[in-house]
């Protein structure tokens, strides 16, 4: 049964009058021509969102909502980096002629070449960067981009990845120049490129050029982290960088609005996995570190300096605090105490628990974190030491290591997954009893090692659950292991409908349908009729529903005046009439002679009981199938009477044929079905007053065959 | 001022000329003001009624709207007027076509109605239909609101409310939700497509564009998803759809949302929703769900059931993808608010399933981890209340986690904690060693909590009596005093050792016996500080006397008690009480003494105190007749000794109620009476004494027309061949021998009439000056126990030399003071005495120093006492059919004379 949610029918004013009906899921070409060319646009839902303007201003704008496939509008994605892998993100994207970045991440795995994302890719010029948030996969190449490719469009970030980027990128670029990797870019690129940036805060509307307007939305995942709504024209999508949708110690959980959206581009580096509550993983983490330190005993936290090792600051402060614990936890890099000073001032980006109890006390004001110096490493008694870099892959957490690791009241504590191949991998994986110290003595490896995961990545559930909350019409998945992002894209292609990428380094993907919205204004009668309720309540066994259990036939109401109006459009101008109004105006724009309105609609039907019939359905074929048609119709529909005149049926002013016409302009487009069986087209076509008769026929001939 | 004010008002009525803003103000002033007149306010009243009326469209009508809403509210007298003339000019504005008007006319009258109880407006259903079909959207709204209010029929009201939940304005679909929701309350819809249709539109709009929509649609989707659940056909899927479908709003970025749906997820009821799902919905992992699934799809292709497999399979897979673990997410929420409404809905659905149940209290417990007081403080609360109800058991890897909140650095966690402790069962002696250790330290850290760490480990200790005596044990060597060294006897550690050793042997699974004894005599120097953490359990003189049997006696007693005759370990479980309750259960924890000994205590619960305190004298009673048996077989002091223990364990108690207090007061005497009884001496006045007693009882059993026992025959026999016979000694003998004490048995209440008598400011040391030959008042203080107002009493007052005695009469009804609860009336009064100069001056025993006046003397009173003047009362025939003969003699007396 053809209800309120179907999609419209275009019906042109010429005679024979052709109606094409606009399938909403599919993307492939429609046509436009018919409205183009001023004709009429009959359209059924899709008001709601309109209708919420005060009726005060009436007569009020409609907002129509056409899918098309039109060349120029739409939106392009380029991915330079993170397809299908976890490193360098970038993907540059155009929508309707604007061309985004999204991202201008390093990949650390990487010294050479494929460290950058391959910017000869770009073809033409960006009209604007977004980054994200201040992780180097995220950011680390735009110091590159910007003072060695020469980029020099605008640069937009949030106010704390724009104060803790730096931070970051002079680290790496320290850590570089220690470890004697000349880098593509130096500390005065990155003050020159952090200059060019303009600093955007949550919810903020920001207009790029005449079209482009972008805007940020809180991700969670670490301080200063957004996800990014970017529109043109009527093609909106969303890109979500790193994002987390359970809240922890001090960052709260993504929140976006709910939009209307053509794509989004999100994340997937925990595509398969589901995370079960963050609360166990706490409890081991400080089960195992305070009985390491009530024996008497060192603990080494290998970790980066932000991001993590603020989430495991509070985590321990606040446990010290409330166990009245007198242990010192010392923390080794200045990067961190540096960026303690911003974390302290950029309250507003934590979550609702840390700025509820600001007023009591800055959770930040770490009281029992220390600095560390290296004297004490060996200094009595038991302590807590955060050391960069993570994984145990150098510096000085290497070092405490080796120093700590022969003593058995010890404890090593992976906070995150470690890389293959470094020490902390090895250690992880229970592998490492021997450790060759710098002047190649043995060191045994006797202390404790505890590997737990502290993600600030949401889990695939929680992908899920965005994706769901924003309903779009495609989705793209960057940012993952190729393996698992296969299994995730079939399951978001399965469980919401919608078209899933997964596009690799270099791919580019095309997203084919874009919306367009006529503006229109309403006719008087069109507008009051909106106001006054005009509910009907019906009993019928639909299907479709989530719990359709056709045991009882449920009762359903139905709306007419918020869904229903006539588009006319004439001369570019579209005006939405109440459909008594019809006539009216067909007299007027057909010069006084009045004229009477057919509605078509020629459909197709894949059917293996064709089979035999079609491929050559010749005319005895369709007089046949007509002959059988009519049977059963004139026993649907005992009320009517169905005449079968050879060529076609007709029932009222309902008329029904086997169109031929491979360019008839009733036709709408194929209908996804198994492509092995042949296709027949159904043409119909009735007047007004027969409509709901007409849908009826069509719904039951569909389901017959 | 009024005045004036009224009079520009009444001309611009009369003028036809509709109101301005000016004049409101001014009526407005007058109306709040509280000293306008009446009069004023009526014809304000009646001007601005008037005005609605012929406002036409002018805006101004809302303002006149709101001062008649002020003038209900301010002056409740007028609240009728306005009401009446609101309705009339409802109609008017009807009949004038102005709708909006007229719904906010409606709105009005519903608030009235509500505040001031104004009758109900009747509205007729298709008046309300039509108003709510009119375009304007306030005024659809407003109806919507207070269509409940307005008398219009329930079918009108679903299809309005159904109809609206359409409305393309947000509010306005709100207001019809809610109005669904109200409406499922009311029970009048059977139809189950009616019912599914309402649950079916709520589920669709659950996927609102509004936060407004959606919370309210979560509302109705619970209300009508259980009318479903009752009315459809497939009870189990259906509920689970229920469940299901609100499991999936827990993850809406609106918190009210959020906060809503765990609201309703409490609401479901134990049939509703499988164990299957109700566990899932605390894991986001969901591997046994996928194999249901795939079960589920499989039996897809089987024709019996398919639309129910197929429904089945689509309804499972939309949980495992959006609704699993939405209690984990509810718990990990970043607003306190839906970690609460999480919390509370969880206390609800823990007792559908025990493995739920096991789950619930894992994740809850892990949650004590959280940063924010708030959020452990609920998890506490709600990990307290399933304590409460056994739902707790706290395994060994979470102990870390547990104990970690007692030693918490805010007071308010700690309290909790250990609120929660109180209740909690562990299951293994490690935890128990490991709780007490650091409730301990905890004590060491914050001696503040001392009082409220010992009532804990009194409770630990008797929830797990096993475990307290291995601990006690154990640390029996380190509770010895060593004088040598440090006193370490003061330490809190010591003393709540000791703590732990007093509740170990009244444990509920009396495993704790074995304590060693000498620990009772240790804890008695700690009696201050251990009884002011048992004050709400014993007070110190319970505590005390508990230890000091104890510690004398030896522990073997409790083996030596038959099972199948328990005289008195009566230890009542402490009943799972609820949260309000917990706080104002009084507890009284008495020792009583079988032998000399403890044999074990009554817990007695002020609940159904009364059974179990008969219960307890009966058994007493029981006790006192084997000794009577034993006091004749000669061993006379040994029963002396035994009975007067009893008497001392009867005056332990302190009952609450007058039918207890009765009934104790009534054993007290009875176990005096015989102790008496068994070592009197066989005096010569002993036939007189005899005597009167016997006439007494007759008399008695003439009133209540009863027969006397033989026993009673024999002693009047023996008291007529006395007066004769020079051998009456060896008769009396003989009788008393004959005499058996037949088992007493209490079975129904008992009043205690008694009295007592107080003279404020009098003792002996301190007598009263009085001038010899005057009369004095003596200030008296009488408290009267269950005296009917009927009953008459004298007063007597002796002088102490007993020459003088005065009568005074005194009748209740009149002096009384007040009457207070159960029974009890005081009185307070000045008695006038007065004697002769000669008398008072032997009377006197002490005279004023000289100097002052000779003629002051003090009088001192030998005795004062209270008699009934009418004795016709008797005990009730029920209890004296029961009574031996010395006790019905002593029963006489006592239920009439109370001595001070």
């Amino acid at each position: 049964f053809l209800g309120i949610n179907d999609p419209g029918f275009l019906l042109s004013r010429h005679r024979p009058l052709a109606i094409s009906n606009c399938p909403t899921t599919s993307s492939d070409d429609l046509p436009l021509q018919p409205l183009a060319a001023g004709r009429w646009l009959r359209f059924l839902g899709k008001l709601l969102p309109v209708l919420r303007w005060p009726p005060q201003a009436c007569p009020f704008l409609l907002l129509v909502e056409i899918r098309q496939s039109a060349p120029a509008m739409g939106i392009e994605c380029l991915v330079l980096g993170a397809g299908q892998e976890i490193g360098k993100s970038c993907v540059i994207v155009t929508i309707n002629g604007m061309r985004i970045m999204f991202d201008c991440g390093m990949h650390l795995g990487h010294s050479d070449e494929e460290r950058y994302p391959d910017f000869s890719l770009i073809d033409g010029s960006l009209d604007c960067v977004v980054i994200t948030h201040f992780h180097l996969d995220h950011i680390g190449a735009l110091p590159y981009f910007t003072e060695v490719v020469g980029y020099n469009g605008p640069i937009y970030m949030t106010y704390p990845t724009k104060a803790l980027a730096p931070l970051m990128l002079e680290d790496f670029l320290r850590i570089s120049v220690g470890r004697g990797v000349e880098e593509k870019f130096t500390a005065e690129d990155i003050s020159a490129c952090m200059k060019k940036v303009t600093p955007i805060d949550l919810k903020q509307n920001i207009q790029v050029g005449k079209d482009l307007q972008i805007r940020a939305y809180y991700a969670g995942h670490v301080l200063g982290a957004a996800m990014v709504y970017a529109k043109v024209g009527d093609a909106s999508m969303v890109y979500t960088g790193d994002y987390n949708m359970t809240p922890d110690r001090h960052l709260g959980a993504a929140q976006i609005d709910p939009l209307e959206l053509d794509l989004v581009i999100t994340e997937s580096t925990y595509a398969t996995t589901v995370r079960d509550s963050k609360y166990a993983s706490e409890r081991k983490f400080l089960k195992a570190v305070h009985d390491c330190v009530v024996a008497g005993g060192k603990v080494l936290i290998p970790t980066f300096a932000l991001g993590r090792a603020q989430e495991l600051f509070i985590l321990l402060e606040d446990y010290w605090e409330r166990m009245n614990l007198k242990v010192p936890i010392y923390f080794s890099s200045g990067l961190t105490k540096q960026a303690n000073i911003y974390y302290k001032t950029l309250m507003s980006w934590t979550n609702k628990k840390i700025k509820d109890t600001i007023a009591l006390q800055n959770a930040f004001n770490l009281k029992h974190v220390v600095s560390f110096d290296r004297s004490q490493i060996n200094a009595p008694g038991p302590c807590v030491l955060f050391a960069s870099p993570g994984m145990l892959s150098g510096g000085l957490s290497l070092e405490v290591f080796k120093q700590w690791a022969p003593s058995e009241v010890n404890l090593v504590m992976l906070p995150g997954h470690c890389v293959a191949g470094t020490i902390g991998h090895k250690l992880a994986s229970g592998k490492l009893t021997k450790l060759y110290a710098d002047n190649n003595s043995q060191i045994e490896i006797r202390c404790k090692n505890v590997n737990l995961s502290f993600s600030a990545h949401t889990d695939s559930k929680g992908i899920m659950d965005l994706l769901k909350f924003l309903s779009p019409k495609h989705a793209m998945l960057v940012h993952g292991e190729k393996p698992r992002m296969s299994i995730l894209k079939k399951k978001i292609e399965s469980e919401m409908g919608i078209k899933c990428y997964d596009p690799p380094n270099g791919g580019l993907v095309k997203i084919p349908s874009a919306t367009v919205h006529v503006k229109a204004q309403t006719s008087d009668s069109f507008a009051k009729s909106c106001q006054s309720p005009n509910f009907s309540l019906s009993r019928c066994s639909t299907s479709g529903a989530v719990l359709s259990t056709d045991l009882a036939s449920p009762l359903t109401v139905t709306d007419d005046r918020v869904g229903e109006a006539i588009l006319f459009v004439d001369g570019g101008k579209a005006r939405g009439v109440h459909k008594d109004e019809l006539e009216l105006e067909l007299i007027v724009s057909g010069e006084g002679k009045p004229q009477v309105v057919l509605f078509g609609h020629c459909f197709p039907i894949r059917s293996k009981n064709l089979t035999n019939a079609t491929g050559r359905l010749g005319l005895s074929g369709s007089r046949s199938l007509l002959k059988v048609l009519a049977l059963e119709l004139s026993h649907l529909f005992p009320q009517v009477d169905v005449q079968n005149m050879g060529d076609f049926l007709q029932v009222g002013s309902f008329i029904l044929s086997v169109c031929t016409n491979a360019s008839c302009t009733r036709r709408s487009s194929e209908v996804p079905g198994d492509p092995s069986t042949t296709c027949t087209y159904f043409c119909c076509s009735w007047c007004m007053e027969d409509e709901k008769l007409a849908l009826a026929i069509i719904s039951s001939v569909r389901n017959s065959l | 001022m009024e005045q004036q004010v009224r009079s520009v008002c009444e001309l611009s009525l009369d003028a036809e000329k509709p109101l301005c803003l000016q004049f409101m103000a001014s009526m407005r002033s007058l109306i709040v003001n509280p000293h306008t007149s009446n009069s004023t306010i009526s014809s304000t009243l009646e001007i601005l009624i008037r005005s609605l009326q012929h406002a036409g469209d002018s805006p101004l009508r809302h303002h006149a709207l709101k001062l008649l809403d002020d003038i209900a509210s301010l002056r409740p007298s007028l609240s009728t007027a306005v009401f009446d003339g609101l309705r009339s000019s409802f109609y008017s504005s009807l009949s004038a076509g102005s709708s909006t008007f007229a719904s906010e006319i409606l709105a009005t009258l519903a608030s009235l109605s509500d505040k001031h109880g104004n009758p109900e407006i009747e509205l007729d259903d298709r008046i309300f239909v039509s108003l709510c079909f009119l375009p304007s959207v306030t005024g659809r709204l407003q109806l919507l609101t207070n269509a409940e209010r307005l008398g219009i029929g329930a079918s009108v009201l679903f299809t309005v409310f159904f109809g609206l939940t359409k409305d393309p304005y947000p509010y306005v679909r709100k207001a019809a939700l809610d109005g669904l929701a109200g409406l499922s309350r009311c029970n009048e819809f059977e139809d189950v497509g009616l019912i599914e249709g309402c649950f079916r539109r709520a589920v669709e709009l659950l996927r609102d564009a509004e936060d407004c929509v959606r919370s309210a649609a979560v509302r109705v989707v619970i209300e009508w998803g259980t009318m479903l659940f009752a009315a459809h056909k497939e009870k189990d899927t259906m509920g689970n759809v229920v469940f299901i479908q609100l499991c999936c709003v827990v993850r809406d970025m609106s918190v009210e949302v959020r906060v809503e749906a765990f609201k309703a997820l409490g609401k479901v009821t134990e049939s509703m929703v499988s164990e299957e799902i109700l566990l899932q919905s605390l894991s986001k992992i969901t591997g046994a769900l996928e194999k249901k699934i795939a079960q589920a799809k499989s039996s897809e292709g089987k024709k019996e059931n398919r639309s129910q497999a197929q429904l089945t399979s689509r309804v499972l897979q939309m949980f495992a993808s959006n609704g699993a673990g939405a209690f984990l997410h509810g718990l990990e929420d970043e607003f306190h608010e839906v970690v609460k409404s999480a919390c509370c809905s969880l206390r609800k659905l823990v007792h559908l399933s025990a493995e739920f149940a096991a789950q619930a209290s894992n994740l809850l417990i892990n949650m004590l981890n959280d940063h924010t007081v708030a959020v452990r403080l609920e998890a506490l609360e709600t990990l307290h209340y399933m304590a409460g109800h056994g739902l707790v058991n706290v395994q060994k890897e979470q102990m870390h986690m547990f104990l970690g909140t007692l030693a918490d650095k805010s007071d308010i966690i700690r309290y909790a904690a250990r609120r929660t402790f109180r209740s909690v069962k562990l299951s293994e002696v490690d935890c128990f060693r490991s709780s007490v250790s650091s409730l301990l330290k905890n004590l060491e850290v914050h001696p503040q909590d001392e009082a409220d760490t010992f009532s804990v480990l009194f409770h630990l200790g008797r929830n797990h009596g096993n475990f307290a005596s291995q601990v006690i044990n154990d640390v029996c060597d380190q509770l010895e005093p060593v004088f040598e060294g440090t006193l370490s006897l003061d330490s809190a550690n010591t003393a709540a050792y000791l703590v732990l050793s007093i509740s170990a042997p009244l444990s509920k699974d009396h495993r704790g016996k074995h304590i060693p004894p000498h620990l009772y005599s240790f804890a008695v120097t700690h009696i201050g500080r251990i009884s002011l953490g048992l004050g709400d359990i014993m007070d110190q003189t319970t505590l005390l006397t508990y230890l000091t049997e104890k510690s004398i006696s030896a522990s073997s007693v409790a083996e030596c008690i038959p099972e199948e005759h328990p005289r008195s370990p009566v230890v009542h479980d402490i009943p799972s009480q609820d949260d309000n309750k917990s706080n104002t259960t009084s507890w009284q924890l008495v020792p009583c003494e079988s032998s000399g000994n403890i044999a074990a205590t009554i817990v007695s619960y002020n609940q159904n105190d009364d059974t179990d305190i008969l219960k307890y004298l009966n058994l007493i009673l029981g006790r006192v007749r084997d000794i009577w048996l034993f006091g004749k077989s000669s061993c006379n002091s040994e029963a002396l000794r035994t009975l007067s223990a009893c008497k001392e364990e009867v005056s332990m108690y302190r009952p609450n109620s007058p039918e207890s207090s009765g009934a104790c007061a009534f054993t007290l005497h009875y176990v005096q009476v015989l102790a008496k009884g068994n070592v009197s001496c066989w005096g010569t006045t002993l036939t007189t004494r005899l005597s009167a007693t016997i006439s007494q009882v007759e008399s008695l059993l003439q009133e209540g027309s009863m027969e006397p026992s033989s026993f009673v025959t024999q002693v009047k026999q023996t008291l007529n061949q006395a007066g004769i016979l020079s051998t009456a000694p060896l008769f009396f003998k003989k009788l008393a021998d004959t005499f058996s004490l037949g088992q007493f048995t209490l079975r129904s209440k008992i009043t205690h009439v008694s009295a007592e008598l107080v003279i404020p400011g009098y003792d002996s040391h301190h007598p009263l000056p009085f001038i010899p030959g005057l009369p004095v008042a003596i200030p008296v203080d009488i408290t009267l126990h269950n005296i009917s107002s009927e009953g008459r009493l004298w007063l007597s007052l002796t002088s102490d030399d007993g020459q003088l005695t005065q009568v005074l009469f005194l009748d209740p009804n009149l002096q009384v003071v007040s009457v207070g609860a159960k029974m009890k009336k005081k009185i307070s009064m000045p008695a006038p005495f007065y004697g002769p100069p000669k008398v008072l001056n032997s009377a006197r025993r002490e005279y004023i120093p000289r100097g002052l006046s000779d003629n002051i003397a003090k009088l001192a009173i030998r005795r004062a006492r209270l008699q009934p003047r009418e004795t016709r009362n008797c005990p009730s025939t029920e209890l004296g059919r029961c009574l031996g003969l010395l006790f019905k003699n002593w029963a006489l007396q006592e239920c009439w004379y109370y001595w001070i």
